[in-house]
């Protein structure tokens, strides 16, 4: 069984990958790159403005320190069929389970200590702290994640895991008390605290044979996030999201689509109803709404706002060979041209409004007109060059 | 002549998958296509509609040819496939729309024959529902009630009768009936021989990527000594040889 976990991981490390490859390969990395770099950029720009000792600062710190071991997952490998198949390994299951435990627990710890270098800084600025103290704030997260983990085993067995509410409970209570006690007493405290939950947590879960049922669904589960993830830069093909009818929308289906073209009625209807394409293009032009209203005026406000109009345009245009693998797509008598052009029409509807909307959004808490202006001027020639060019060239690598 | 091959040679990719196929479907005729599982029934079908693209040989269609008038000739293939293929985010309706617009069908005349078709399959009653919510068999009758309220002049009908109940598989053979009426030419392949042997015109028996035999069933019967024999018993005794080779 411990070859069938390491020959599973293998190929997950080789699945991985290969999207891995993809994300890289993409536009739309150098861009989230940017997104970082600004982030980054405004954080250091942060600190200096903290004050000392502050209440606010250090429910910022509990709140970060809750929410790192919420990030990832207990990741079992444990596929459909293995319930029929592997059924009369009872034992052997429990060796596959720690070995699988340990591999989630590793990548666990390596997002848990960057998630603790992140805060740092932050910490060092408002609270004074000690080599020891430190030492401890790093220990902390460790034992809390692994505490975490051992919850989320527990949440796939016979024995505890149909007590879901609990479960979800424990998940968000263990690292709070945990951060409360390291940073409204003291790191020391707060070590002690989590090592102390650990140890109830490990006597009192023993009972630990697995769940098949909930075993695959909370697998299934957390590869579709995965998936979902990877399905922001490049098509996967297992995540389809839903359809829903929208009925108040079809004002806005009438809006984009021209009358008597196939192509514009399909891409229109496409578009409003489906969870997956709408889900994105509105998660991003509100993020980015908000992100160039807090921001304050100047060039890295302009730069945010090009950069959100280009996201929302990539995220739109590989809706265009949706339909590729349908048959009717090519043997409806349509000419073989209309198809591009009515989603252009469409692109152009879609990014222009939404780059009106960021544009907008722009003008900021301060109400700076003149910052306004210049983002609409941007944001209008960056919406004809993306749907008049830009979209030509990214038609011939996705249709090959 | 509706639709004329001549010397086909065709396949998915390098390797031929079909040699040397001649087959003919005359307006008001119902052509059976008929193979074991790869013997290149579908590959012909694909080529006919203008999803594969034949290395040699020529396919036309009332002297159209797909790679000189691709709009017209399309225009007048209408395709039922083996598995239903519909789009998630259209209605039943929407679907029906979609096919009006893309083969410039006029709606107030269409609607009518759709509506009839919808009331024959027992879904005049789901045209707003999505496909996710259809079975197999409603989904393959979708299929069917977009094909058969165009106006095409040649069907290309995949496998028709797998996921349809009883009743609907009357029916589909009733509406066939009706369309050969109107001169249309049906080209349907099959693995169910003996409805094949009731309602077929003629037949083209594939085997290997190669016609092996074709005519009415007769002429069958004639070509090969199998005197009196089913179409079952005649595809069964072409096909062992086949193996045997």
């Amino acid at each position: 069984m411990n070859k069938l976990f390491n020959k599973r991981r293998s190929q997950h490390f080789l699945l991985l990958l290969r999207y891995w490859r993809l994300v890289f390969n993409d536009h739309f990395v150098i861009a989230l790159f940017f997104l970082f770099g600004a982030l980054a950029y405004g954080y250091s720009q942060l600190l200096p403005q903290l004050s000392p000792n502050q209440w606010r600062t250090r429910w910022v710190l509990v709140i970060w320190f809750t929410l790192i071991p919420q990030l990832g997952r207990l990741a079992t490998l444990i596929k459909r069929p293995d319930p029929v198949f592997l059924l009369p390994q009872v034992s052997a299951i429990r060796h596959y389970l720690s070995s699988a435990k340990l591999y989630s627990l590793i990548l666990g710890e390596i997002i848990t200590v960057v998630g603790t270098f992140i805060a740092l800084p932050f910490a060092l600025t408002t609270e004074k702290l000690g080599t020891g103290a430190i030492v401890a704030i790093f220990l902390t997260a460790v034992v809390t994640k692994a505490d975490w983990l051992h919850l989320t085993h527990k949440a796939i067995t016979q024995r505890w895991g149909h007590q879901h509410r609990r479960t979800v409970l424990e998940y968000w209570a263990n690292p709070l008390l945990a951060a409360l006690a390291t940073w409204l007493i003291n790191p020391f405290v707060g070590l002690g605290v989590a090592v102390l939950l650990y140890i109830a947590v490990c006597c009192y879960y023993r009972d630990l044979d697995l769940d098949w049922r909930l075993a695959v669904q909370s697998e299934q589960d957390r590869m579709y996030s995965v998936y979902r993830f990877f399905n922001l830069f490049t098509d996967v093909p297992s995540v389809q999201g839903k359809t829903r009818r929208r009925h108040w929308a079809d004002g806005v289906v009438n809006w984009l689509s021209i009358p008597n073209h196939p192509w514009s009625y399909l891409y229109a209807r496409a578009f409003v109803r489906s969870t997956e394409v709408s889900g994105i293009i509105g998660r991003l032009t509100v993020l980015g709404m908000v992100i160039v209203f807090l921001l304050p005026a100047g060039w890295l406000n302009t730069v945010m706002v090009a950069l959100f109009i280009y996201l929302i345009a990539t995220q739109l245009m590989p809706l265009y060979d949706q339909y590729q693998a349908n048959v009717f797509t090519h043997i409806y008598p349509v000419a073989s041209g209309q198809q591009q052009e009515d989603f252009k029409q469409l692109l152009a509807k879609v990014t222009a409004v939404e780059a009106f909307l960021v544009a907008l959004a722009s003008v900021g808490w301060q109400l700076n007109w003149s910052q306004l202006l210049l983002n609409l001027v941007i944001a209008i020639i960056e919406v004809a060059i993306l749907t008049r060019f830009y979209f030509s060239v990214r038609v011939k690598k996705l249709v090959k | 002549m509706a639709l004329e091959i001549k010397n086909l040679v065709g396949g998915y990719s390098q390797l031929p998958v079909l040699k040397d196929v001649s087959l003919a479907v005359q307006p008001g005729e119902l052509v059976g296509l008929i193979g074991l599982n790869g013997a290149g029934k579908s590959t012909t079908l694909n080529h006919i509609i203008g999803l594969l693209r034949p290395f040699s040989g020529s396919i036309t269609l009332n002297g159209l040819t797909l790679q000189k008038n691709p709009e017209e000739y399309k225009k007048q293939i209408a395709y039922v496939p083996e598995t239903p293929i519909l789009y998630d985010e259209l209605t039943l309706r929407e679907h029906l729309e979609l096919t009006m617009m893309a083969y410039q069908l006029n709606p107030d005349e269409t609607w009518p024959r759709a509506k009839k078709l919808l009331k024959l399959f027992r879904l005049d009653n789901k045209l707003d529902w999505f496909p996710a919510n259809f079975s197999k068999g409603m989904k393959q009758k979708v299929m069917i009630c977009c094909a058969f309220m165009t106006n095409a002049k040649l069907l290309i009908v995949d496998e028709p009768f797998y996921g349809l109940d009883p009743l609907a598989v009357h029916d589909l053979l009733n509406l066939i009936a009706e369309k050969k009426k109107a001169g249309v030419g049906v080209l349907m392949s099959t693995h169910v021989l003996d409805t094949a042997q009731r309602y077929c015109d003629r037949f083209v028996l594939l085997a290997n990527g190669k016609v092996q035999a074709h005519g009415t069933l007769d002429e069958l019967r004639a070509a090969g000594d199998y005197d009196g024999e089913s179409l079952d018993e005649i595809y069964l005794q072409l096909a062992k040889g086949d193996h045997h080779e």
